[in-house]
């Protein structure tokens, strides 16, 4: 009797003999110890095999997963999806668009005595250009206004093309949208990547009108780069968050109107103001750059508690907060983001910002060749002159963790950058959408770090955005994420104040 | 039908349908969940077809892009699991061949060094574990892409030949000795490699 040949033993050893084949080949080997020997063979190098191709990037990785891949998916191709699916047109139908004529309404009567404004409230101005932004979707993750990056060239998306990686697509024409050169001769899926991330640097203008008319789109780029409030980014933003996004948008209307800025006189912060909410304070200050320059338009945004605020031309902001430690952040374009935490307490506290300026010739930090401050004029600001002063508790640790992510590649800190842009933003908004966002960028620098010195502090960063998320929209899904997160986080954080807290979220999420 | 599917699949097959038509209806929300059921899946296919995890993130996350993009175009009936098989070895037999170097190559060193980094994680006892997979793995990548995804999709996705056959665009037949020669030419490169005869 013959030898089972290799096929057949392979077919054998998967079960993919049926009826009298398999009978037949299981006598044979019943009597056929050589066959035997080779049918464990091939068993056992399947059985070696199995774990040197299998990798478990954790659960993390998952559970921001699907959030990614909306991104990617809206980076890449908005236009290529279903009719009903991201659809470009629904932000400008969604509840933001009526509220933000609410918005409009409340710089008309608190105009005359506001200093600062909440990001919600957008300036008339802008609403043109949101049209604009419309024949021109920007991703996401538009970096125009990126703080402390260096604002890549634009570059066009590239998507290489795939002819066969869609079984039963329309053709490779439909499938894949290649605005610029496809890349030829680059590795297929690192170039994606690097589209993606050219494709947030400057979004590709997909629709004729917004191609013949690039000019301006630039020109209004360009002025947007200089607004505090990237109107377009907001549209593009708010279109993104597709679905989910309507909801999250009436979230964060009620979140504006909810809690409106209070009335602030430029000559007198401490204004005659209903008293304050029971342990509420008023945390003033003022940003300004490394030459004592008052810096405008920079976001100031606690973060912890999602509220914000924009400088006014004299470099100051108010904003009201709970007593207590609060993380404070401050980001202007041209400059790095600053956090520090300040301690809130009295009626009064004071914040004193001074912002490094972006190192644009070494990104590593070595050269400090700034880009201009957006021009406020130099005027001598007013001191505040009552409160105790805003306690500033280690911000060194902040700053420390932020810095520990220089060594790593480019590709890795600009996903950092992003992800802290992200983060702000949400917090500046208070949507929870926005907060995941955020998240899933963190999952993205997570799955880059993971195994090296930084992936607790960037699980810590996945942890705090997943429950500012289930905060800011709690529902069960947010929930779950969350709890899933701050746990990986806790399990793996060593002892102190950050794991505290983290442990004092999970209390909060759990059911 | 396969073990690798069913682990992913927590709903019935009704439900999936209901998920894919409503996906195909531009219901993102559906199709979010979809992505949710099979990411793990196509994860363990696109790690075991580039064994580097920034690869295989990549290829994973694009592999449901093209499935969007696609899935007007998708049977609501058959089996999904083959079809984003089928999405995700042929975006990786295209990165194979737009890639000067091999794919196993690690494109960033730091990447490399979180490799092993992972939920299944062991340190004790991976040294020995650790040098026969770096044979076998190295072994792998030497083969022709064909070979490394019809022994990907049986090895780590335990899929059927009929799943194999839909997932490679092949015939059961044709899946039959492909990955019989695939097994014996590993064999034969992982002994070149351990001085063994084969």
């Amino acid at each position: 009797m013959n030898h089972l040949t290799d096929e057949q033993l392979s077919a054998y050893m998967d079960g993919a003999f049926r009826g009298r084949d398999a009978e037949e080949a299981g006598r044979h080997l019943a009597g056929c110890q050589p066959c035997r020997e080779a049918l464990a063979e091939l068993a056992e190098q399947d059985a070696a095999l199995k774990p040197a191709l299998k990798h478990d990037p954790g659960e993390a990785y998952f559970e921001s997963f699907a959030s990614r891949v909306e991104d990617r998916i809206r980076s890449a191709a908005p236009s290529r999806a279903p009719a009903a699916g991201f659809d470009l047109g629904r932000w400008f139908r969604s509840p933001r668009a009526l509220a933000w004529a609410g918005g409009a309404a409340v710089v008309v009567v608190g105009g005359g005595i506001a200093l600062m404004t909440t990001r919600e409230v957008t300036p008339p101005d802008l609403r043109a250009r949101d049209g604009m932004t419309q024949m021109a979707p920007a991703a996401p993750g538009e970096a125009k206004t990126e703080p402390g990056a260096v604002v890549p060239p634009p570059a066009a998306t590239a998507t290489p093309s795939m002819d066969d990686a869609a079984p039963g697509a329309p053709s490779s024409g439909d499938l894949t949208e290649s605005p610029g050169a496809a890349q030829e001769g680059m590795p297929i899926v690192t170039s994606e990547r690097e589209a993606l991330a050219k494709s947030r640097a400057d979004a590709p203008a997909p629709s004729p009108v917004a191609a013949t008319g690039a000019d301006e789109v630039a020109r209004v780029r360009k002025k947007l780069a200089a607004q505090p409030m990237d109107a377009a980014k907001r549209a593009a933003t708010g279109q993104a968050l597709g679905a989910t996004g309507a909801r999250e948008e009436s979230a964060a209307r009620e979140y504006s109107f909810a809690q409106p800025p209070p009335a602030r006189s430029p000559s007198a912060p401490r204004t005659q103001e209903a008293p304050d909410l029971e342990g509420e304070a008023r945390l003033c200050g003022d940003v300004r750059d490394a030459a004592g320059r008052p810096v405008a338009g920079a976001q100031v945004t606690l973060t912890d508690l999602g509220r914000a605020a924009t400088t006014d031309a004299a470099g100051r902001f108010c904003l009201r907060a709970p007593h207590g430690e609060h993380a404070l952040s401050v980001m202007a374009v041209g400059y790095r983001e600053s956090r520090q935490v300040v301690r809130v307490a009295g009626a009064e506290a004071i914040a004193r910002v001074t912002l490094a300026p972006v190192a644009v010739l070494d990104p590593r930090g070595g050269s400090v060749a700034g880009r201009a401050p957006a021009g406020p004029p130099k005027t001598a600001l007013p001191t505040v002159p009552t409160g105790p002063p805003a306690t500033q508790v280690p911000g060194d640790a902040m700053d420390q963790a932020k810095d520990a992510y220089a060594p790593l590649p480019d590709t890795v800190r600009g996903m950092v950058r992003e992800a802290r842009r992200l983060e702000a933003e949400a917090a500046a908004r208070g949507s929870a959408a926005h907060f995941d966002f955020a998240a899933a960028a963190w999952g993205r620098v997570l799955a880059r770090v993971m195994g090296g010195p930084l992936e607790i502090e960037t699980r810590r960063h996945v942890a705090e955005t997943r429950y500012r998320a289930w905060e800011a929209g709690p529902g069960s899904r947010r929930a779950r994420t969350a709890i899933e997160a701050l746990t990986a986080y806790v399990t793996r954080a060593p002892a102190g104040a950050e794991r505290d807290q983290a442990i004092r979220w999970l209390d909060r999420v759990r059911p | 039908m396969e073990p690798a599917s069913r682990r992913t699949q927590t709903g019935d097959f009704e439900e999936e349908a209901g998920l894919l038509r409503a996906a195909q209806g531009g219901d993102q929300a559906a199709f979010g969940e979809l992505v949710r059921r099979y990411q793990r899946a196509i994860y363990r296919v696109a790690y075991a077809l580039t064994r580097n995890p920034s690869d295989a993130d990549d290829l994973a996350q694009e592999t449901f892009v093209r499935a969007w993009q696609a899935i007007g175009r998708f049977r609501v009936g058959e089996p999904l699991h083959p079809w984003l098989a089928r999405i995700a070895t042929n975006l990786a037999f295209s990165l194979f061949r737009h890639r000067k170097r091999r794919p196993e190559t690690p494109l960033e060193p730091l990447v490399e060094a979180g490799q092993q980094w992972g939920a299944e994680d062991d340190p004790a006892g991976r040294v020995e574990e650790d040098e026969r997979s770096g044979h076998l793995q190295a072994a792998f990548a030497t083969l022709k892409p064909e070979h490394q995804a019809v022994l990907a999709l049986r090895v780590v996705e335990e899929m059927s030949y009929e799943a194999m056959a839909a997932a490679l665009g092949v015939p059961v037949g044709t899946v039959m000795s492909r990955l019989s020669r695939a097994r014996a030419e590993l064999k034969a490169r992982l002994a070149e490699r351990t001085g063994e005869r084969s």
